[in-house]
């Protein structure tokens, strides 16, 4: 989730803000229906009112919304705008939309529910003929030389002071990164890596890749990617090389070493996107050939970002299928107080019985009440 | 014995996995689900990413550990059997 400045630089994104706005004019009829999926403070719906809609739903899952019904009271808009609370997946409404609008993902498509998001708001929201912004994402892969950027991954863990830290190079170069990178960075023609329409979406995981033909000797390190956000068919934007510094920047995802690459050298990508959980999981795979019909291979690297965490075998243990799980001392605190969340007893009386039972665990009843409150935001209605 | 001869194995594409000192855990991009090996089984695993005939994994294994054929025929039928119905691995007939 973000914070109120990361909504504030959002806004103040000149690019995306009025491409969003003139997307919303031009699709927007007097009498409209529009949903607003991750109204953040709720920008999209205002605009939606102030081109014609009747109604708009907004929906937004982080706390945030009390700041955007706010906004709807003081532009006099509190009656148009429906707000709720919660993630779309698990929103019912009372009609179907003419108009869906949402900006969830960050630099690529491929962030936490998004594309979950939009399937499922297209399929149990839009109405015959309605209009879904953006339209689609176009992903764009380039091959790029950034020994600065190359570096964070990788040289922090080489030099290492005297010490062997190969281990923690291993995971920082299985993990992207956001940048923004120039076109002088770029060591081929960019290569369209896949198209997302979202009105054919159909699943959140994604498979892209794309072949190059090196340009110009250098050393290559790693694969970038970039969007084009298609609003509408006359609206768009990127936040590619060489275009405006977007919100969202692009992400670098490195390769497990450097290569030095040779006008011609063929550089084929493939990269797949899983949704586990609720994050993605990267696959990049490279293959470097050099110029020729006997072509040598010059690199190959498989990488994933499931390598980029540092994790203990416990830990991953305790997630295994096979994982026989035993209640730990946190569990009988937890379970004292959902129990005693029966619709009766208040907050600070179960903090009371809380500290009384497990004294040990909490020596101050602010303590105990921390705990509650927090299990309460969790799960009670 | 027959059997494990005839089998060919091929870990899927969906799988990931990592070592971590000694044991390892896979996941199932396709399920979200995780599963762990032990020091052996992460073994096997190893030599299933580069041998997809069940026999020659087992005469490796026969090499590194101390164990009857029999025994370590079963077992690695077993595990086999295991990562198959979960859909970790593959298995083709000859």
């Amino acid at each position: 989730m973000y914070d109120i400045i990361a909504y504030g630089q959002m806004i103040s994104d000149r690019v995306r803000f009025h491409s969003y706005t003139e997307a919303l004019r031009r699709t927007v009829r007097l009498g409209s229906t529009v949903l607003d999926i991750g109204t953040g403070p709720g920008i999209m719906a205002l605009l939606a009112c102030r081109f014609g809609a009747r109604k708009v739903y907004a929906i937004e899952a982080d706390p945030v919304i009390s700041v955007a019904r706010e906004i709807a009271r003081a532009n006099g808009l509190a009656s148009q705008i429906e707000f709720l609370e919660g993630l779309s997946t698990n929103v019912r409404l009372p009609e179907r939309v003419d108009v869906i609008v949402s900006d969830l993902g960050g630099a690529l498509p491929w962030f936490q529910q998004h594309l979950r998001s939009i399937v499922d708001a297209r399929e149990r929201f839009l109405a015959d003929g309605g209009v879904m912004i953006p339209k689609r994402q176009v992903v764009w892969f380039g091959v790029v030389e950034s020994a600065e950027t190359y570096s964070e991954h990788a040289q922090a863990w080489e030099s290492g002071h005297g010490f062997d830290m190969r281990a923690a190079r291993d995971l920082a170069t299985s993990a992207g990164q956001k940048v923004r990178l120039r076109p002088a960075d770029l060591l081929a023609t960019p290569q369209c890596g896949v198209v997302l329409d979202h009105s054919q979406l159909d699943q959140p995981d994604s498979r892209a890749g794309a072949t190059f033909v090196v340009t110009r000797p250098g050393t290559g390190h790693g694969i970038l990617l970039w969007s084009d956000y298609v609003l509408t068919d006359e609206i768009s934007f990127s936040n590619g090389p060489g275009s405006y510094r977007s919100v969202y920047g692009q992400t670098f995802f490195p390769w497990s070493q450097p290569v030095n690459l040779e006008p011609g050298d063929v550089v084929r990508v493939k990269l797949h996107c899983n949704l586990v959980a609720e994050d993605y999981i990267f696959r990049w795979s490279t293959r470097v050939l050099g110029e020729g019909t006997n072509a040598e291979v010059k690199a190959s690297f498989d990488q994933s970002s499931f390598h980029s965490s540092p994790l203990s075998p416990a830990y991953l243990r305790k997630g295994a299928e096979t994982h026989v799980p035993r209640c730990n001392g946190d569990a009988s605190i937890d379970q004292f107080v959902l129990a005693a969340m029966d619709g009766r007893t208040s907050l600070g009386e179960i903090a009371a019985c809380l500290s009384e039972r497990f004294p040990a665990q909490f020596k101050v009843r602010s303590e105990a009440l921390d705990r509650v409150a927090k299990i309460s935001r969790a799960y009670s209605e | 014995m027959n059997k494990l001869s005839s089998l060919q194995i091929k870990p899927s594409e969906d799988v990931v996995w990592r070592n971590l000192q000694g044991e390892s855990v896979l996941l199932d991009l396709k399920s979200g689900v995780y599963f762990g090996l032990d020091a052996v089984g992460t073994r096997i695993w190893t030599l299933l990413q580069d041998h997809s005939d069940l026999q020659v994994v087992l005469q490796e294994l026969l090499r590194e550990y101390e164990v009857s054929e029999e025994t370590c025929a079963r077992d690695l039928m077993e595990l086999v059997s295991a990562m198959a119905e979960k859909g970790l691995v593959q298995t083709e007939s000859q």
